[in-house]
């Protein structure tokens, strides 16, 4: 079948199925091979009673043992990296599970794949030299900023790394260069729509904008429809996951039937996640992401814990690159504020440290006005109550910058009477999630 | 030294009457109340003609509490009686961290509640004026 749509690689991107399956073998053989100059690699292959993992057939990918987030934290800070400290370049971070960041190095190569990757999704939905560009994410550790950057410099967009946040200003350069295409997470987006309507513009009339990239966060149709309206654009859904570099992994076509995986750099499994087995095609399950081309730090079947499904059959856009549907949730309580991924876990362990909080918490996530808001109840031991306002403030205060420091996203924290949050035993809720995306 | 009651309570309605009612079924009178409040939490006052038996009978419903030691001293209901007791612990440099009045009407007097860091030294003072500090008994 013809690829109808234009290429950025078109080598790749045209690739016969044949063709893509002999390439991800031999990768695949490659990325074993990387993979077992790490401590964390060579251990994990001699528990599993395999000196030196040999693959024949794509299909016995699934005798390997997974690697979970946990792994990556155990082995931190460089446990799974394969090659010299000074072949590595640059270093993104996401949050633990529980304290410890987990960390991804790169090769100045593997920083250079990522943004070649990032330039076919962008190239593929029509971003051109003379787009501009203005990238309202986070910059930093999270991959959402420099991962996109990079890709659009690549194709020659003029970029502006405005971050995200003080939205007058970003608005202020819609207006005064004509923006054309943003990457934005979907909360802020309709943060930014509401306040395009209270500053009185008509997208229409007084914006340039054309396109927005939008993922980090999972988003319904509904909520992309109405974005699309708001701010007169077309909405692109993007995955990623900083352990496969961040964003790109896969990305919609102008057709916007499921998100292409790039199979020719990512092996996509889809498993069960109780039993582990890897499903039927079609089935909903968990995503497993093993890493073809990655130099400095290659991950074996990955647990991204991010459920969705194959979609069958081949896309009109005549690309073979499996697609994905949008992320349908999470085989894990991990849950997403303000593009940022938190585990109730980690809140615990800093609530655990602080010895004036009881063991019951709750966490609640409220949208206001286009917002995402978090807010941490708890309960104070009677031993502490001193009976006065001010050492009760100090307290709360207290608790707020320790979980601002573990989790980036500034909490609420209140506090609450004892006996009014459900003990931990059982099925107890941590989280009450009341947004609806 | 007297005492007052302090109840943790969230600033929402029930609470209140959650406290008020626990009093009322223990046949405990009020004395004197009030709230200080910061958001979403606050911190009810009591004293009540019983107290030992309102904190027992709160603690055991659960309620975070905690007793905390105030002054009590007796002033003349006129114009000017309180100006002096702020004055004569403003010449002193003591801070009044919380203070309310209670009116006595028909003895035509009233009191002061004040919480201070250091509540020997401030009824020192007051006795010395000659002012009759009072017990929660006496309100």
């Amino acid at each position: 079948m013809k690829v109808t749509t234009d290429c950025w690689a078109p080598e790749w991107e045209r690739i016969e199925e044949k063709v893509l399956r002999q390439h991800q073998l031999t990768r695949l053989q490659e990325t074993l091979k990387q993979a077992t100059k790490s401590p964390f690699y060579r251990e994990k292959f001699r528990q599993a009673g395999l000196s030196f993992p040999k693959i024949s057939h794509l299909e016995e990918i699934q005798q390997l043992p997974f690697t979970e987030k946990e792994d990556l934290r155990q082995s931190y800070p460089f446990g799974l990296v394969t090659v010299p400290l000074e072949k590595l370049v640059r270093l993104h971070a996401s949050s633990g599970t529980t304290g410890k960041s987990t960390l991804i190095f790169h090769t100045k190569k593997d920083i250079d794949t990522w943004a070649s990757l990032v330039a076919r999704c962008l190239y593929m939905v029509g971003a051109r030299p003379g787009d501009i560009f203005q990238n309202m994410m986070t910059y930093g550790l999270f991959t959402g900023g420099l991962g996109l950057h990079y890709g659009a410099e690549k194709i020659g967009l003029l970029v502006v790394p405005s971050g995200s946040g003080n939205t007058q200003k970003q608005i202020e350069f819609f207006r005064d260069i004509g923006t054309t295409l943003i990457h934005i997470t979907p909360s802020y987006c309709l943060h930014l729509a509401q306040v395009v309507a209270e500053m009185e513009l008509l997208p229409e009339r007084d914006l340039k904008l054309r396109l927005a990239i939008m993922g980090a966060e999972p988003y319904s149709e509904a909520t992309r429809k109405k974005l699309e309206k708001a701010l007169n654009i077309k909405v692109y859904n993007c995955y990623g996951l900083s352990e496969m570099n961040g964003p790109g992994v896969a990305f919609e076509c102008p057709f916007q039937h499921g998100l292409h995986l790039w199979e020719d750099h990512f092996f996509p499994e889809i498993i069960d996640p109780e039993t582990g087995r890897v499903l039927p095609e079609g089935e909903e399950g968990e995503l497993v992401l093993t890493t073809l081309q990655r130099e400095g730090m290659p991950l074996i079947r990955y647990r991204t814990r991010d459920l969705t499904r194959f979609i069958r059959g081949i896309c009109r856009c005549g690309r073979i690159h499996r697609r994905i549907e949008r992320i349908k949730g999470r085989s894990d309580d991990m849950f997403i504020v303000k593009g940022v991924n938190i585990f109730p876990s980690q809140i615990e362990t800093v609530l655990m440290e602080i010895p004036e909080v009881d063991a019951n918490f709750l966490i609640i996530i409220d949208r206001k006005e286009g917002l995402d808001l978090l807010t941490v109840q708890v309960e104070i031991k009677q031993e502490y109550f001193r009976g006065d306002l001010q050492s009760l403030r100090e307290i709360q205060e207290k608790i707020r910058e320790k979980l601002k420091n573990t989790i980036i996203v500034n909490p609420m924290v209140e506090l609450v009477e004892p006996g009014t949050i459900p003990p931990s035993t059982g099925k107890a809720k941590r989280v009450i999630d009341n947004r609806r995306l | 030294m007297a005492r007052q009651i302090s109840i943790f309570l969230e600033n929402k309605p029930g609470r209140i009457s959650r406290i008020t009612g626990i009093l009322a079924k223990s046949g405990i009178n009020f004395r004197a109340s009030t709230i200080a409040d910061s958001g979403t939490f606050g911190i009810f006052k009591i004293i009540t003609d019983h107290n030992e038996k309102a904190y027992q009978a709160l603690k055991e419903a659960g309620c975070m509490i905690s007793f905390q030691e105030v002054v009590i001293v007796e002033i003349p209901d006129r114009v000017g009686a309180f100006h002096r007791i702020a004055q004569l612990l403003e010449e002193k440099r003591i801070n009044i961290e919380d203070v309310y009045c209670i009116l006595i009407k028909r003895a035509e007097k009233a009191a002061l509640v004040l919480k201070v860091s250091q509540p020997d030294q401030v009824e020192k003072i007051l006795k010395q004026k000659k002012y009759r500090l009072l017990s929660e008994e006496d309100l």
